[in-house]
């Protein structure tokens, strides 16, 4: 099994298949969605999703039944802020963060630390709500994530939950979960500068600076995708 | 690779720019709308009386943008969502519309643009040029006027508004006060004077009285027949 995710802290994706019989199984997916730091000319922004489509590229199998739109049971850690949260990452560990100007050095947690993150972050889940994805058909099916109205970023996961079940030809298959983001699905706060003060920005500076800061910072991690799972 | 102090340069172009417009805004951050702006969020930006050329929107997140009277040529608005965007007065060239979201637009159809049934059906409203006029259509109403008036001499749709609408009432006016309305190679606006009348109810055969009224009349041109004529 493979995992690539980019921006762990905005995104951790991973897919499992579930299966009692050899012709058919079970896609169950765990996401965990919240915001990435990223160090921005001696200050700070934040990168989020706002929403996204998450694919699946199939080889040698087909799908018998699919999650079209329903109710997700999704836990959201307490909201602490965005000061508390920062406050708190920097406490946890210097190393996740981008640097600008330098190589991509996105958090690259190992799946074991990760999955005590998760499991910390369960531990302090204070409430569960529910969330509706849209599905899309067509060659490369799959999901839309949005935001509800009122938020503005996906935080909180949903793990192991059942979305699709296929029907395996004999020999080799393949499922490819990506999760594929424009620059409309990234939220972006600046939340220290010493060089700008965005928060004097009028709706449309702050809209064009948001698609040029997503072009030179963001992007490059998240095309093609931001997260990709196999199984 | 693209160096940190252009990076604030361009930030601080952004910034610092006088008008904020859109397109000056797009420009000042030296950014390339041909390939920059795919998949972006510019949700109500106003595009107002701009001329965009070339600029790639697929994907674009374009919910309730203003194009009022904006020049598009050669642009991609495929699958981009233009949910209650504005398109009035624009003029559209070589542009494409594949799947584009266009739930509650207000848009002029232009014959260039291959719109889906569902796109149609989706148009909070359209205004058709004359020159698309159905053959079941045999009128030009105010609001077309206004349109064509707009596009002849390039005056804002409220501006040209205006003048079809002070039009009207100057020969509603002159006409009241009994003059004529003449206007060479077009023709006369007049006012002919009816007499009262009496008349038979033909159900009844009792006699009724018709009051006498003011009528407006036209007499058409020479030119006007002539182009009528070919």
């Amino acid at each position: 099994m493979a995992e690539i995710n980019k921006c762990p802290d905005c995104l951790f994706m991973s897919i499992k298949k579930y299966g009692s019989g050899r012709a058919r199984f079970s896609l169950a997916i765990t996401a965990h969605f919240d915001y990435q730091v990223i160090d921005f000319f001696g200050g700070k922004l934040i990168m989020a999703l706002r929403g996204g489509d998450l694919r699946l590229d199939l080889v040698n199998c087909e799908l018998t039944s699919f999650l079209v739109y329903k109710d997700l049971t999704w836990s959201v850690e307490k909201s602490i802020g965005v000061t508390e949260g920062l406050r708190r990452r920097q406490q946890q560990s210097d190393a996740r963060q981008l640097v600008l100007g330098t190589a991509p050095a996105l958090d690259s947690k190992s799946g074991a630390e990760r999955e005590v993150e998760t499991h910390r972050t369960q531990q302090t889940t204070s409430s569960f709500t529910s969330r509706t994805v849209s599905a899309i058909r067509g060659p490369r099916p799959g999901w839309r994530f949005r935001t509800e109205t009122q938020e503005k970023y996906l935080t909180g996961s949903f793990e192991n939950t059942k979305f699709a079940t296929f029907h395996n030809n004999p020999g080799y298959h393949k499922i490819t979960a990506s999760f594929e983001v424009h620059q409309k699905n990234i939220y972006i706060e600046i939340v220290e500068s010493n060089f700008f003060r965005f928060r004097e920005l009028d709706f449309s500076k702050k809209k064009i600076l948001d698609i040029f800061l997503y072009r030179t910072l963001i992007k490059k991690q998240t095309i093609p995708f931001l997260s990709k799972s196999e199984v | 690779m693209i160096l940190d102090q252009d990076i604030i340069d361009s930030a601080l172009r952004i910034l610092n720019s006088n008008d904020d417009h859109a397109v000056t805004l797009i420009r000042a951050s030296g950014m390339d709308p041909t390939k920059d702006l795919v998949g972006t969020d510019m949700g109500g930006l106003r595009f107002d009386d701009e001329e965009i050329y070339g600029f790639d929107l697929t994907h674009a997140d374009l919910r309730g943008c203003s194009f009022t009277n904006c020049h598009i040529t050669h642009c991609k608005f495929d699958y981009a969502d233009l949910s209650g965007s504005q398109f009035t007065g624009a003029t559209i060239k070589s542009t494409s519309f594949i799947e584009a979201e266009t739930k509650g637009c207000y848009f002029d159809i232009h014959h260039y643009i291959n719109f889906s049934e569902k796109q149609l059906n989706d148009f909070a409203r359209v205004i058709k040029p004359s020159d698309e006029l159905e053959p079941s259509q045999t009128y030009i109403g105010k609001t077309l006027l206004t349109k064509m008036v707009s596009e002849q001499t390039e005056l804002t749709l409220g501006d040209a508004k205006r003048v079809v609408e002070m039009t009207f009432d100057a020969i509603a006016g002159a006409l009241k006060k009994g003059d004529e309305v003449r206007i060479h190679g077009f023709g006369t606006f007049s006012v002919a004077s009816r007499n009262p009348l009496v008349r038979r109810n033909p159900r009844t055969g009792e006699p009724m009285m018709i009051q006498g009224a003011a009528l407006p009349k036209f007499k058409a041109g020479r030119a006007l027949k002539d182009a009528l004529n070919g």
